[in-house]
This record gives C-alpha cells, sequence and structure tokens, in this order.
C-alpha cells in the first residue's frame, strides 16, 4: 500500500512539474512574440525573390494586425518521396532558410505518396497538424473544399503569389479563393526506342507530329516487330479537355462533355484497342506501368514525364542509350499540355500562418525551384526560373533533350481542374464510363451520354450543399 | 461449490494472468476500443475536419441505396466461394501430407511457403503472370487452349477470379497446416478399428476421418469466411482502392478504406464496417448452427 502511494505521489509530482515545463515554454514564445522582431527582413536572395519579402510583410507591411514575427518557431514541413534522393537538396534549403531566418526552425518529414493524405488528414484530426505540407493538386484541392488548407488569395501577399505563372497558381482555385503555391512539374516528352524503330524499318528521325502518325508507326512496329508501339497513360478527364472539350461552363453549373470533339476523341482511342494497336493492360494503367514496359524493351516509345528518364537509365541502360527524345505529338494545335503539378500548402490548423507561408513560399521560390531542376529533369512553376538559360542549353544525351523540350512547352502547361469542390466525385462516371469503352461494355455515344448527365447529377447535388 | 485453491494453485494462476496480460491490453487497446469508438461513430457525419453531428439512420439508409455498396456487397458474397474451395483442398492436402510418404516433410513446407510469402509480393508476382504478356498467357497459348491474349487484369469478368485464385493459394497451406494438426489429435486406434471391421480407405475419412475434424473443419470455416468478406491487400494491390476494373473488384473493405481515407467519410465508412461486420456474425451463428457436431468429445 505504501508503494502505491508512493508511486502515486510521483506520479503527481511529475505531472506538475511537465506541466510547470510547458508552462515556462509557452511563456518563452509569448516573451518572444511581444519583445523579439524579426530583424532579417533586410535580406535578399539571389534570385530578388521574395522569401524576405514575406517576412517584411510579417514585420511591417502586416500592419492590419500589428503582429509581430514569433522567435523560436519550429516549421514542419512535410514531403513527398523526396528521401533519400533528394536529401541534400532539402537539406541545404533548410539550412539557408534557417540561416536567413534566425529562430526558426524547419523539421522536415518525408513520406510515401500513399500515405501522405491519411498521416496528414489524422494529424490535422489530432490536432497536430504539419505547417507546410507537399500535396499534389488533387488531394489539395479534396481538402481545400474542407476548409483544412490557408486560403492564399487572403493570407499571402500580393509579391509571393506574382511569381508563379497564373494558369499554375490558379489550379488550386476555388471560387476567389486558391490554396497552394505550385512547386516543380512533369511535362511529357515523346521518347522512344531507335533500336526498335529501326527494326521496324521506320526513320528514327522522323517521329511523329501528331497523334495519327504515331497510331501509324504503331501499327508498323507491331507488324514488323511484334512490339506495341506506344501504351497509353490514360486520364480521361485531362485528355478530353486537353482535346479541346470544355467540361464545365465557365458559372461551374453545367457539364458540357457530349460534343463532337469528345466523341471523336473517345473513338480514336477505343479503335486503339479494337485493334489491337495499345496493350489491352493498358487501360486504366499508370506510368509507371508504361515506363517498367518501355525500359522492358516491350513498348518502342514512352509519353511520360522527362524525369522518368532517369529511372530507365538506371534499371536499362541499353535502352537508355537507344532512347531519342521529341515534343510530344500534340492533341490540339496549339493547345496546353497537362502538367503533372506538385503544390506546396499551409494547412489552417498550422499555429504559425505567416511563418509557414513565407517558407511555402521561399522552397517555392525561383532560386529554390531553379536549383531543384538542376538536380532532376523536373520544371520549375515560377516564370523567372523557367526563363533561366539552364533550360535551354545542354547536351546531346536524351535527359538533356529532354530537359529543352518540356521547358519550351512550360508556357502551354496547366494542372487540370474543374475547379470544384468534390471533383473527383464528378469525374467518377467518366473514369468508370471511359473503362466500359474501352472494354466493349459501351459505345462511345451512349457512354458520353451517360457520363454527362451523371456527372451533371453529381455537380448538381454538390451545388446545392453550397 | 468451487474449491478453493491452493496458495501455489493461486501463484500458478497469477502467473498465468501476468502472461497473457500483455496481449489482453493489445486486444483492448487495438480491437475492442475501436469497435466500440466505430459504434457510435457509424451514427454520426464524422470527417474529422468539420464539426461532428449526430445523424442518426443516415448513413444506414445512404448505404442501401448505395449502388457502389452495393456492388461492394456482392463482390464480398461472392468472394466467399472460396472457403468450400480451400477447405476441401487443404483437407486433402492434409490428409496427403499425413501420410507415411517418402520427402513428406518437404512437402509439408513446400506448401507452407506461400503462407509466409507476403501478400503484398505475392500479389505483385500474380499480377505480372497475369499480364498479356505474363506466363499464363504463355501457357494457354503453348498448350492451344487459346489463340490470344487474355488480359486477365483489366477484363472484368476475369479480374475477381483472379484474385480469388491468389487468396485460394495463399491460404492453402496454412488450412492445411491445421487440419494436420488435427488428423494428428484423432487415435489411431480409431481408424485402425474401422478397418478391421472391413471400412475401405474412403469410408474411413468419410465416417470417422471427417466426423472428428469437425471441430478444426468449423475453425478454419470460420476464419476462413472471416478472412473472405474482410478480403483487402490483395485486392487494393493489384487492383487499387477502386477495385478496377468498373468496380468488378470492389470489395467491402475497399469500398470502407475508399469511403474513409480518400473521401474522408468515417461516418460513413463506420456504418459500411457496421453492416459488414453483422453480416460475418450472422454468416458465423448460422456455421455454429450446423458445424458445432463432431470431434471426439462428442462421441464420448
Amino acid at each position: 500500500m505504501g508503494n502505491v502511494r508512493r508511486l502515486a505521489s510521483i506520479a503527481v509530482v511529475g505531472s506538475m512539474a511537465v506541466a510547470m515545463l510547458s508552462a515556462c515554454g509557452n511563456s518563452n514564445d509569448g516573451k518572444t512574440n511581444a519583445n523579439t522582431p524579426n530583424t532579417n527582413t533586410g535580406d535578399t536572395n539571389a534570385s530578388g525573390t521574395n522569401a524576405t519579402g514575406t517576412n517584411t510583410t510579417g514585420t511591417n507591411t502586416g500592419g492590419t494586425t500589428a503582429e509581430t514575427p514569433k522567435k523560436d518557431v519550429t516549421l514542419n514541413f512535410w514531403t513527398i518521396s523526396l528521401s533519400p534522393n533528394f536529401d541534400d537538396y532539402v537539406n541545404a534549403r533548410i539550412k539557408k532558410y534557417q540561416d536567413e531566418h534566425p529562430g526558426i526552425t524547419v523539421k522536415w518529414t518525408d513520406l510515401p505518396y500513399g500515405s501522405m493524405e491519411n498521416k496528414l488528414l489524422t494529424s490535422i484530426a489530432g490536432g497536430n497538424s504539419p505547417d507546410v505540407v507537399n500535396l499534389n493538386t488533387g488531394m489539395t484541392l479534396t481538402l481545400a473544399a474542407k476548409n483544412a488548407l490557408v486560403d492564399l488569395n487572403k493570407e499571402a501577399t500580393e509579391e509571393q503569389r506574382s511569381i508563379y505563372f497564373p494558369d499554375l497558381y490558379n489550379s488550386t482555385k476555388l471560387g476567389e479563393s486558391a490554396y497552394a503555391f505550385p512547386w516543380y512539374f512533369g511535362l511529357s516528352v515523346f521518347m522512344y526506342n531507335k533500336k526498335i524503330y529501326e527494326e521496324a524499318g521506320l526513320d528514327p528521325n522522323k517521329p511523329p507530329v501528331t497523334l495519327d502518325e504515331l497510331k501509324q508507326q504503331a501499327i508498323q512496329i507491331k507488324a514488323k516487330t511484334g512490339k506495341y508501339g506506344f501504351t497509353l497513360v490514360s486520364n480521361p478527364p485531362a485528355d478530353l479537355y486537353f482535346s479541346g472539350v470544355p467540361m464545365i461552363s465557365d458559372d461551374k453549373k453545367k457539364i458540357i462533355l457530349n460534343t463532337p470533339e469528345a466523341l471523336a476523341w473517345a473513338k480514336w482511342n477505343k479503335a486503339l484497342y479494337d485493334e489491337g494497336v495499345i496493350p489491352k493492360d493498358s487501360v486504366g494503367a499508370d506510368a509507371n506501368y508504361a515506363t517498367d514496359k518501355y525500359q522492358g524493351g516491350q513498348i518502342a516509345t514512352l509519353t511520360t514525364g522527362a524525369n522518368f528518364l532517369n529511372r530507365v537509365k538506371t534499371n536499362a541502360k541499353d535502352v537508355y542509350d537507344n532512347t531519342l527524345v521529341a515534343k510530344m505529338p500534340a492533341k490540339k494545335e496549339g493547345g496546353n499540355y497537362q502538367a503533372s503539378l506538385m503544390d506546396v500548402v499551409v494547412p489552417t490548423m498550422s499555429k504559425n500562418h505567416k511563418e509557414a507561408i513565407d517558407f511555402a513560399n521561399y522552397i517555392t521560390n525561383d532560386e529554390s525551384q531553379l536549383e531543384f531542376c538542376k538536380v532532376v529533369n523536373i520544371l520549375p512553376s515560377t516564370k523567372k526560373a523557367a526563363a533561366d538559360p539552364f533550360f535551354t542549353q545542354g547536351g546531346d544525351d536524351p535527359e538533356s533533350k529532354a530537359k529543352i523540350i518540356a521547358a519550351s512547352m512550360v508556357g502551354q502547361a496547366k494542372d487540370f481542374t474543374l475547379g470544384i469542390k468534390d471533383e473527383s466525385k464528378v469525374l467518377d462516371p467518366l473514369w468508370k464510363g471511359w473503362t466500359k469503352m474501352m472494354l466493349g461494355q459501351q459505345s462511345p455515344e451512349d457512354m458520353l451520354k451517360t457520363a454527362e448527365a451523371e456527372m451533371q447529377k453529381q455537380l448538381d447535388a454538390i451545388n446545392a450543399e453550397g | 461449490m468451487a474449491a478453493k485453491l491452493s496458495k501455489q494453485q493461486k501463484s500458478r494462476a497469477g502467473f498465468a494472468y501476468l502472461m497473457i496480460a500483455p496481449g489482453v491490453l493489445l486486444l483492448i487497446v487495438f480491437t475492442f476500443y475501436p469497435i466500440v469508438y466505430g459504434l457510435p461513430l457509424a451514427f454520426t457525419n464524422y470527417s474529422a475536419l468539420d464539426t461532428t453531428k449526430w445523424i442518426g439512420l443516415k448513413n444506414f439508409h445512404r448505404a442501401f441505396s448505395d449502388p457502389d455498396f452495393y456492388v461492394s456487397l456482392k463482390n464480398s458474397l461472392i468472394y466467399v466461394v472460396v472457403v468450400p474451395i480451400i477447405q476441401i483442398i487443404a483437407i486433402l492436402m492434409a490428409v496427403l501430407v499425413n501420410t507415411k510418404l517418402r520427402f513428406v516433410g518437404f512437402f509439408r513446407v513446400a506448401y507452407f511457403i506461400p503462407v509466409v510469402t507476403s501478400m503484398v509480393a505475392a500479389a505483385i508476382a500474380w499480377k505480372w503472370m497475369y499480364e498479356e504478356t505474363g506466363i499464363l498467357n504463355y501457357i494457354l497459348r503453348t498448350l492451344g487452349l487459346t489463340h490470344h491474349d487474355i488480359a486477365f487484369m483489366v477484363e472484368p469478368k476475369y479480374a475477381l477470379a483472379g484474385v480469388m485464385l491468389v487468396t485460394i493459394w495463399k491460404g492453402l497451406g496454412y488450412y492445411m497446416m491445421i487440419y494436420l494438426a488435427g488428423l494428428q489429435s484423432i487415435p489411431s486406434e480409431l481408424q485402425e478399428a474401422a478397418r478391421i471391421d472391413g471400412a475401405n480407405r474412403m469410408q474411413v475419412i468419410r465416417l470417422i476421418t471427417i466426423p472428428l475434424l469437425m471441430p478444426f473443419v468449423l475453425l478454419c470455416s470460420l476464419l476462413s469466411v472471416m478472412g473472405a468478406i474482410r478480403v483487402f491487400d490483395e485486392i487494393f494491390v493489384m487492383h487499387g482502392p477502386k477495385g478496377d476494373p468498373i468496380n468488378s473488384t470492389l470489395v467491402t473493405s475497399v469500398y470502407t478504406y475508399k469511403v474513409a481515407f480518400q473521401d474522408f467519410d468515417f461516418g460513413y465508412a463506420a456504418a459500411i464496417g457496421l453492416v459488414v461486420a453483422l453480416i460475418i456474425l450472422v454468416f458465423s451463428l448460422f456455421m455454429f448452427r450446423y458445424t458445432r457436431k463432431g470431434g471426439l468429445t462428442y462421441y464420448e
């Protein structure tokens, strides 16, 4: 009994001590807030961007709230699948930021792609939100619709927002709000195996310029080599949109899917499957499927982000050495290309909005992005970084060529989005209908008609909810 | 009146409780607590981000008017077909490896290998085998059974059956080992006596072995039914969270995952989970009712 009492006393004293220590920590924060303005606002980084500009907002122009920047702030920064390959780059950027912003510590956590959304959600639900998070546009819009992200149109400065390509910045726009700073992205380029082209009796110096040419070449490749000419990396909504189908009216109230352009595109795709031009397994396949088949020498061409070339180089050097690169055969003359964009967001539950926005802007600014692009074959979302000579210079290797070709398309890059809440629910009938059509369970005409009606029903329900 | 325990017995009992305590604690934290927590959740709109409201039976009404839930339920019930297949083959395998064959040890190990293989690795390997350019199409073509490649992973009529085959392949060894233990617990005198009385091999199996094996059949069938209705890993790895193609591999657990962790609709996911739990309960009661007889105790 005596032991129990002793243990209970220790527990009580222990918890009081912990409580007092935490209280000390809080009061310390409070003092910092009151007395120590961040004096680092004068720093200007090499690219003249606004990492420091944001701090200026915190200290000077934040006059509306008269808030003083906090000291000893720890920002939890979460990224998707960047470690261990890019540890050096990320750690160096963080170190530089910390050096320029005394009192701010950035704690970096990298998570696998598949677990980011769940982990973030559970952290937010548990009241332990990170401050700066890397998400893709889909995840960003899902969380934005649930009011989990800071509206950057309200809380970031014009200076911070203005550095990005407007089309990319607006990818995460819902109504008048925008929820992310765009980060890096990939644009598909056309990569093809010179050896297979020669075996098929095709001139490797004449890659296809149009999709019909691509199809004709694929038919010849199949006939002569038994290998497939290409495989679809299908994203029906984005593909339709970039082939000239409006998808949604400007007032976001009407689905516009059943159009002659949509029918032509659907029929073109269906014919590929029916005529055995593409592998059946490719229906619904992602970029990994295409890359695996290409590096295995089973498919003559690869149409995906230039960054995938690095994987081919590592896994199949002989295929890489035979790889030539060209611009993507266009879906529509002068049209946009789908940018698979990565974003950086600030959750509303972050306790340090200003500092978090500042860091989010810093990690996506011209200097940071340009440096990142030099490490891996991706493209920057900021106008100044994209204009750097780095993107027009390079060697004769496939990676350099891919970089130059992709960079030449940056101005036409856009991340497809309907710009509505619960977008995935609205698009679901199209995804399902498209697969049904490809597998012959529905005609292209019926698919478009049914998908349009079902999507409209979903959209009406969402608009009714408000 | 219960007899009083001696000091030594009390000490032994205390030690036994101490030994099972960690397991019980883990069960409470990771099994019972989530179950209890999930019950009220099914009656709310809990999404982890918005304000949680009590919405009564709305989630259940929604479930029974949700076409995707119906499809997932139908696929889960179809999946139960694997249960008799697994049990029958596992019993036959157990009978086989219970004989005094040469290399029987090797066969026992060989049949058990799939059990200890990671489901993710196994599912990926099977996915490769099912591809158009995979070994399965090669074998079928070589044997002259088909003339064109079959897209097992993409065509809805093959997709679910393809995953069921993986579950069967993976589960056989596990149940075989349980049946083997059951067979070895049957006193050999009973079988010998039957043979002396003139029973042939099949009669011994049908009239002695199978009835005495019934408690094991009940256990394995229960585990297998629960496993089949809750199947997740192989479908998730082979067909993703949507149960593609066109919902053909969408089962309740995958749908629950999608609703909870992709749509963040935890209240609705809890309601679906509750409905599935009730279905499993009905299955279990049904099986207890019809397979409770058997085993040595029953004949004593």
